[in-house]
């Protein structure tokens, strides 16, 4: 749609690109992803900031009195587990972003591979994810039992949610592709995808540090 | 595709002159993604090797070097327009500092931190 | 140039696939350029801001009404207009509806209607998330407001709702829940609306068009929409704690469990600072376009202007906490925050210096838009002032929950922002509309609202010292605070006459501008500077017949007017000469479409079924999902539409990542 609007002096001549003409070269819809990513920085921070703030004041809570926070991840986390997890998430940006190079390559069949397994590992990190939080109930932390599980559960299941939409996002762009309507000459569309799926494995970078690992 | 589609294309930055083939690019990082992974899962198993006060650190050097290597190559900072890079930064910039402070405040960072 | 246009595989779901690209779904292309059609479909970045416009005064008038029963309760001591609980609804409504349902709306329908004209672009980047984002932010209004009826009544915990405050223990009906989630989604437009504007100053400027030749209104409304960007995800985090605190049973400020309340406001705060400035700031931006134009001078210092503003914006982040001096943050905290605060008084001094500077010595005409431009610059002072008595943390402590902090805030938000705003209605009025408000009506118009303004906040300060309360129902005949409070019930009704002949200005306006046989204002009415004046009045559907060339800043100024030796602007062309015509053809449009609408009417629903009855959420989420694919599948421009020669399907797809 962009390229009506940042037509030039003339209606003579179009690309099909959207990027040919505006005045930084970027395409809008690039430039609205990175903005939008940029905005997205201060969700995960305040609910990161949160979790810190209410894992700090854990022996505050009933029950949790005696608790050792620094043996925290010991007792609660399956770190092994996690890792696996986040190991899985980490590799599902390696397959997205060799799904872009693909289609900008023009080889759709190998893009629609890249593509599934991305899709795949994501939702293979979601099974894990739901795996964790069930094991966590049957243990008695649910998400109303204190300010800890409720931080937790926030900050995880927000990341959470955006994966479940990247794999959404992923699954549709499959499906236009499959339809072809996803040709290389929408290769940036792919890659503008593929942006906020690495974003949500940077994010996830982060969480695995700051609430997993560190004591 | 025409060829005067890819000229329009070059110039939003030399990466897509010819789309050139990083994938090996991607699998080296991708290689040391895991490399980095596999340290910051080691520091879990004290009882192997104990980094002590160091722990902190050493995770979240692990962690700032994968951020990096993400945006970088995978999410193309490296080769495309600074105005993206700057977009980010700006808010990474603003998340660290406006929860550092408010951390801060509320004695996050210790008793003996002043407030 | 090829594109190729392939044979589409049928849809994994079955659903029908046709061999063209038409939409899926059953909503067909609307097509009528006129009647309700063409304004519920529309992604014309003019209709939809003067949609905002139209629906942010209704709101105006609303919030006004609240307003003024806050001041008949307080006309006498033991007033009984309202009860207590009812007076916690009132006012905090009146607040929550002023702040995201009047000014910032109000703000935005300046900023959809000029920013592409200002930059020369024929619309905004994003057509269609643009008319999202107004939709959004019409069934938010609308939801926050059927708390009325629906629920119990309104929500009752002052407009930045302090937890604990807000939780279900202290607020047990369902007017924070709908706080929480009306804010939520009025969040989601106007954060679509800042990407949307972001994008469109950036990647959509004419030819020559640097960022410093562009007009200093579009300089505000960018530093305004960067600040929306990054503040809105903080209050959107607070807003989802406080949700589920009072929806799931989560424990985020539940104090008996140890949380910490302070939380809320910091979260609050920082979004809520930054919040201020994107209030002021584009009244600023109007006025800083009004005050040149009618001083016959251009701006004063305009580096200054701008980077004064980019300043503002920068230090904003870092003053959020001067609003909890009085919590126990701590004398470190208060200290830096003190200082923060004392320096951003700089920047907005700069300001009021410049505008000063440009009307000095210039040729004034004292028209009504500037009147009320020169009304802000002399109430913001004011307002400025007793702010920077408030950085004094020692005297904040005193002034902290009294009518002296009322006072401040409406002479900086109604006599800063809202005149400013009003100032804007009266210069653009003619672009927009194709005819003139009334001038001899706007002038008692604006001097109702100065003198009703002045009689109602003023005693305020005085009130304020004197001890009274904020957010207290009620005082005692013994109080002492009887006569100023009936002088300032006085002053509503001064603004309501003021407001209500703004009304019939509107109506008599155009009802004399028909009987005179519709006579056109012209391209340029004002002898103004900026680009939006060398296109005809009102703005033709296609805007710039050509996308002019920008060789310097005010370049539409330069076209007319050259300079003699002694520096003094001499005539060089003919406004006629030099404006463009409108009579341009074939040019290439976006196409409208319903899906925004189906889209963003989806989430009043899902609003209503966390609250009441989880089974709603489901209609609520299909309507989205239709939306989104709807959205995705509809090609931005209609293959019918062309005037040029080629398919677009494949750019229009482009969108859905955006959507993403």
């Amino acid at each position: 749609m962009a390229e009506t609007l940042a037509a030039p002096a003339t209606d003579a001549h179009h690309d099909d690109h959207g990027h040919g003409h505006t005045i930084t070269g970027i395409s809008n819809e690039k430039l609205a992803m990175w903005l939008f990513l940029g905005s997205e920085c201060l969700l995960f921070g305040g609910l990161i900031s949160t979790f810190l703030l209410y894992r700090k004041k854990l022996n505050s809570f009933p029950g949790f009195e005696n608790a050792e926070i620094s043996k925290l991840g010991a007792q609660l986390f399956d770190i092994p587990f996690t890792s696996v997890s986040s190991f899985v998430l980490l590799m599902s940006s390696l397959t997205m972003v060799l799904a872009v190079s693909s289609l900008q390559r023009r080889d759709e069949q190998r893009m629609r591979i890249w593509l599934l397994a991305t899709a795949l590992l994501g939702a293979s990190f979601i099974a894990g994810q739901i795996y964790e939080f069930t094991a966590f109930v049957k243990e008695g932390l649910g998400f109303t039992t204190n300010i800890f599980s409720s931080a937790f559960f926030t900050l995880t299941g927000f990341h959470g949610a955006h994966v479940v939409i990247g794999i959404i996002i992923l699954m549709t762009m499959f499906a236009m592709s499959l339809q072809g309507r996803l040709g290389p000459e929408r290769a940036e569309a792919l890659e503008i995808a593929g942006l906020y799926w690495h974003f949500v494995d940077v994010v996830w970078v982060v969480v695995f540090v700051v609430v997993y690992l560190i004591k | 595709m025409s060829t005067t589609t890819e000229t329009t294309h070059g110039d939003h930055g030399a990466a897509h002159e010819e789309h050139p083939n990083r994938d090996m690019t991607y699998v080296k990082v991708a290689i040391i993604l895991a490399a980095i992974t596999g340290l910051e899962t080691f520091t879990y198993f004290e009882s192997v090797f104990d980094f002590g006060a160091a722990l902190v650190p050493v995770l979240l050097v692990c962690m700032t070097a994968k951020f990096y290597l993400i945006a970088a190559y995978f999410m193309h900072l490296r080769w495309d327009k600074p105005v993206l890079r700057r977009a980010f930064l700006t808010g990474i910039v603003i998340a660290l500092s406006v929860y550092a402070v408010t951390l801060a405040a509320f004695k996050f960072f210790g008793e003996g931190m002043p407030r | 140039m090829a594109i190729v246009e392939r044979e589409p595989l049928a849809l994994t779901t079955g659903e029908p696939s046709n061999g063209s690209l038409e939409p899926l779904g059953v909503l067909a292309r609307p097509s009528t350029k006129t009647g309700w059609r063409s304004w519920v479909s529309t992604v014309d970045h003019k209709k939809i801001g003067i949609m905002y416009g139209v629906t942010a005064l209704f709101f105006f008038f609303v919030a006004g009404f609240e307003a003024t029963l806050i001041r008949l309760q307080l006309a006498q001591p033991n007033g009984t207009v309202l009860s207590a609980d009812l007076y916690n609804q009132v006012f905090t409504m009146h607040g929550v509806t002023m702040v995201f349902l009047v000014i910032m709306p109000m703000a935005a329908a300046f900023a959809n209607y000029l920013l592409p004209l200002q930059v020369g672009a024929r619309d905004v980047a994003f057509p269609r998330l643009n008319a999202l984002s107004f939709w959004l932010f019409l069934f938010g209004g609308v939801f926050l407001n059927t708390s009325w009826v629906i629920g119990g009544g309104g929500p009752d915990c002052g407009w930045f709702c302090y937890a604990p405050n807000s939780g279900v223990v202290f607020s047990p009906t369902a007017g924070v829940d709908y706080y929480t989630l009306g804010l939520l989604i009025t969040g989601v437009a106007s954060s679509i609306g800042a990407i949307n504007l972001i994008v469109t100053v950036l990647n959509l400027r004419a030819p020559g068009m640097s960022l410093f030749r562009m007009p200093v209104f579009t300089w505000m409304q960018l530093v305004v929409q960067m600040l929306l960007l990054f503040s809105l995800p903080v209050i959107t985090v607070a807003l989802f704690l406080l949700t589920f605190d009072r929806l799931f049973g989560a424990n985020f400020f539940n104090v008996a469990q140890g949380a910490d309340p302070l939380l809320w406001q910091h979260l609050f705060w920082i979004f809520g600072h930054p919040e201020v400035y994107i209030l002021i700031l584009p009244s600023f931006g109007i006025v800083s376009e009004v005050i040149p134009v009618f001083s016959r001078k251009p701006i004063y210092g305009y580096p200054f202007m701008v980077f004064s503003g980019i300043a503002i914006g920068f230090m904003g982040w870092g003053v959020w906490a001067h609003h909890m001096f009085a919590s126990g943050i701590g004398p470190i905290s208060v200290a830096a925050f003190s200082l923060a605060t004392m320096f951003i008084a700089v920047p907005t001094g700069v300001k009021i210096l410049n505008w000063m500077a440009t009307m000095w010595g210039g040729r004034i005409r004292f028209t009504t838009a500037m009147l009320f431009a020169v009304g802000l610059v002399a109430m913001f002072t004011i307002g400025g002032l007793s702010g920077v008595t408030h950085s004094v943390a020692p005297a904040d402590t005193q002034q902290t929950d009294t009518y002296y902090i009322v006072a401040h805030f409406h002479y900086v938000l109604f006599g800063g922002a809202l005149l400013g705003l009003f100032s804007g209605m009266y210069f653009w009025w003619p672009k927009a509309f194709g005819h003139f408000l009334d001038e001899k009506l706007g002038k008692a118009h604006f001097w109702l609202m100065i003198i009703g303004f002045n009689l109602t906040f003023g005693p305020m300060h005085i009130l304020g010292l004197q001890g009274m309360s904020r957010r207290i129902q009620t005082y005692q005949a013994t109080d002492g605070l009887t006569f100023w409070n009936r002088v300032a019930t006085f002053g509503v009704f001064v603004i309501a006459a003021g407001m209500l002949l703004f009304l019939y200005n509107i109506g008599s306006s155009y009802r004399s501008w028909k009987a005179a046989g519709r006579p056109n204002p012209g391209a340029d009415p004002w002898d103004s500077r900026s680009l939006e004046w060398s296109i005809p009045s009102p703005t033709p559907e296609h805007n710039f017949d050509t996308i002019p060339t920008v060789r310097a800043a005010d370049d539409f100024w330069h076209r007319k007017y050259g300079e003699d030796e002694h520096g003094r602007a001499v005539r060089i062309a003919a406004t006629e000469d030099v404006v463009q015509k409108g009579d341009a053809t074939g040019v290439h449009l976006p196409s409208p479409s319903y899906y925004p609408l189906v889209l963003a009417a989806g989430l009043p629903f899902i609003g209503y079924g966390l609250i009441f009855n989880l089974l709603l959420v489901i209609p609520g989420a299909l309507l989205v999902l239709w939306g989104v694919y709807g959205w995705a599948y509809e090609p931005s421009t209609e293959p019918d539409d062309h005037h040029g020669d080629h398919g677009t399907a494949a750019a229009a797809h482009e969108e859905e990542t955006s959507v993403g």
